[in-house]
């Protein structure tokens, strides 16, 4: 037997765009199927696209593979294919072993009927035999952490309870190659920490895990081979850490062809914005007072914004906050603690904010506010607006986190004492 | 511990070593074989849901056939409707033969939706659907078992006995009804994956089923309906478990066995259409 688990061979998958072709074409499908026509799946048809194109790629025993991508990029359906859930319009996929997935997790629960009802026909439908889910059963409740909900209505469990009790099933199953689509990203952070722990624990056992995460930190954790998928076609196939570094190129690519004008108004949350006094333009430019949105690590990111005031005010604070591309909040600025004041500012004002930052190759957004003292009324809030792009500098690693932390590091030889 | 090697193509999913005669058929009996504890957790699921947040429970299986034949009792003493002569109570003559026409018609509106209810775990979980729809032709024979008791309440009601020799016969009977049913059911709920009308439709083209199909009353004569009936099978599957049960002999034995022979195809056939069609159904519901 050969040591290839998993062997994905030219597969293509196309899905349509809309929904009167789908229903069409699922009649047209359905009755060629079952009349032994030839259903030329390897043309397109009007209206459809190749969601996934002529991907090819193996997994080795014990190997663990990560599959990223930018949104649609076709790595759910292809994820949905290794399960068997769908087949190739094209090509051929090899699997073996028991797959399982945690592709999402409480699919199939009954609300009305209690958790542990729901483990038993759960587990059925994950394919685990009576006996299986008996032995494990303990284990399940355990790890889900819901000993006193379990002969409740699955309907009255939180939504956190439900998602564990989903995952604890999933991951009990007796699987040989299991498969992961972003479950990771629900629940709280312990709990979050015990499933890769469990997966953690699957792949040392020598077994397989093909996970598609957006989450950079897991991949790097748990895979030791990525394959990056880009509209549908393989853009790099290859260790962790090459893969990954390309991921980041083809996102900041994307994050470059956007201006923040695209990004619009967001809602206003902030009801009690008086624009009294307002943003009319907002700039980012490097320290030769270029515009632009790609800065170096390390580079001073200056944001040049002009203002205008319609009333005399004395005290406005400006301030500022950075998020990263997946939304966490890194920290923010403001002006409270610097010298200047609006009075020498006339009707209209320009202001310069100087950040040193040091933040490392990422892409990051901006938000910018004017607020009073207090903070309780604000004048103008540009929430997220701005965005811009760290590139990698030599020394970086590809993933890294957000912030470069110095740090120095002192030896001291440690004398022993002769006694 | 099978490390067999599994292949998907776009002609659906195989093992490696699977070549030869009746592959298809071979398949699915072992897909079958493999799913017989998920079809008896999803009809444990679907019944105990079913029943568990209604005040009534059960009882309605037995409320609504009443209140049919308690309509069509009312419509022929106030002479709206002629029913001729049945030889026995006529409620008990209806009631028999609309419990048997509802494990028909029970059974095919649980398997029309069975799969398109399942739309998320369907999408989601690679498992044997044909799971889905067995367990919901169950609901059909669950409620024809539950309504057995209101024809035996009947019975007793009216001082009439049941063919003794024919009453194990006529039930045994019911099973052809019951594979048309699934059959059928197979491919409605295929259909239903694609267009959420077929549920609409089966209510309506049920009830004129049912009322075309001497089911509440005999049709006999020379009437264009009573021609047309020679060639509804229904009429056979109906009759003959219900002539059985009552008199424990029948007169239609050979349209029976033809209806038979058709049940058996419909449901080989649409146990096949579903095998082969299920991966191209998860895509679109």
């Amino acid at each position: 037997m050969s040591d290839t688990v998993i062997k994905v061979d030219g597969v293509s998958k196309k899905y349509c765009r809309s929904l009167k072709h789908t229903m069409l074409y699922g009649v047209a499908d359905l009755s060629k199927s079952f009349l032994g026509l030839d259903q030329q799946t390897e043309r397109l048809r009007d209206g459809e696209f190749w969601a996934v194109n002529d991907v090819s790629f193996e997994v080795k025993q014990g190997e663990s593979l990560g599959l990223i991508g930018l949104n649609g990029s076709g790595k759910s359906t292809l994820l949905k294919m290794l399960n068997g859930i769908m087949m190739p319009d094209k090509g051929m996929i090899e699997i073996s072993g028991r797959v399982g997935a945690l592709i999402e997790v409480g699919a199939g629960f009954h609300p009305m009927l209690t958790g542990r009802e729901n483990i038993y026909i759960n587990g059925a439908i994950l394919g685990m035999s009576k006996k299986e889910i008996g032995n494990k059963f303990d284990e399940i409740v355990d790890f889900a952490g819901i000993e006193d909900f379990i002969d409740s209505p699955v309907k009255h469990y939180s939504s956190g309870m439900y998602v564990r009790l989903g995952f604890a099933i999933a991951a009990h199953a007796e699987l040989d190659i299991l498969l992961v689509d972003e479950v990771l990203a629900v629940g709280d952070a312990d709990f979050q920490l015990k499933c890769l722990t469990k997966i953690e624990g699957f792949r040392r056992r020598g077994k397989n895990v093909v996970i598609v995460s957006h989450d950079v930190l897991v991949i790097n954790k748990l895979c030791s081979k990525v394959v990056l998928l880009d509209h549908g076609t393989v853009v790099c196939d290859s260790n962790t850490s090459e893969t990954v570094g390309k991921y980041f190129d083809i996102s900041a690519e994307k994050a470059a062809s956007k201006t923040y004008k695209d990004i619009g108004d967001v809602p206003d949350i902030y009801n009690q914005i008086s624009k009294k006094i307002y943003f009319t333009s907002v700039k980012l430019c490097d320290d030769s007072g270029k515009e632009t949105e790609i800065f170096n690590v390390g580079q001073t990111i200056f944001v040049k914004a002009s203002l205008t005031k319609d009333v005399k005010i004395e005290n406005a604070v400006f301030g500022g906050i950075i998020y990263s591309e997946d939304g966490i909040y890194l920290g923010g600025f403001n002006s409270l603690s610097m010298n200047g004041s609006l009075s020498s500012c006339e009707k209209s004002c320009n202001i310069e904010y100087k950040i040193s930052s040091n933040l490392l190759k990422g892409v990051y957004f901006l938000t910018l506010a004017i607020h009073d003292e207090t903070g309780k009324i604000v004048y103008d809030y540009h929430d997220r607006r701005y965005r811009f792009i760290v590139k990698a500098d030599v020394n970086s690693l590809p993933y890294s986190g957000y912030f470069k932390i110095p740090c120095t590091c002192q030896y001291e030889s440690v004398q022993r004492l002769a006694k | 511990m099978d490390n067999q090697k599994i292949i998907y193509t776009p002609e659906g999913q195989k093992a490696e070593s699977d070549s030869g005669l009746f592959l298809i058929s071979r398949q699915m009996l072992r897909e079958l074989a493999s799913a017989r504890w998920l079809v008896w957790m999803l009809f444990l699921r679907d019944f105990s849901a079913r029943y568990r947040q209604s005040a009534l429970g059960i009882v309605w299986a037995i409320l609504t056939p009443l209140i049919t034949v308690g309509l069509f009792v009312g419509m022929s003493h106030s002479g709206i409707l002629m029913i001729q002569d049945v030889n026995i109570p006529y409620p008990l003559y209806a009631i028999i033969g609309l419990t048997i026409w509802n494990l028909f018609t029970v059974g095919l509106t649980a398997c029309a939706s069975s799969l398109v209810n399942a739309g998320s775990m369907v999408v989601k979980i690679n498992f044997p659907k044909v799971a889905l729809v067995l367990a919901a032709s169950w609901q059909g024979i669950v409620e024809f078992l539950i309504r057995l008791l209101l024809i035996a309440a009947v019975f007793i009601y009216y001082g009439v006995a049941p063919s003794s020799g024919g009453l194990i016969l006529g039930l045994f009977c019911v099973l052809p009804l019951y594979l048309f049913m699934t059959g059928i059911g197979f491919f409605m709920s295929l259909a239903t994956g694609v267009m959420r009308d077929i549920p609409n439709i089966l209510n309506i083209g049920l009830t004129v089923l049912m009322l075309l199909t001497p089911i509440l009353y005999p049709i006999t004569g020379n009437s264009w309906l009573a021609r047309a009936n020679v060639w509804n099978p229904f009429n056979y599957l109906v009759n003959v478990p219900r002539d059985l049960i009552i008199k424990g002999q029948t007169e239609m034995t050979n349209g029976f066995v033809l209806a038979s022979i058709l049940s058996a195809i419909a449901f080989y056939a649409g146990w096949k259409l579903f095998y082969l069609a299920q991966t191209k159904i998860a895509e679109r519901i």
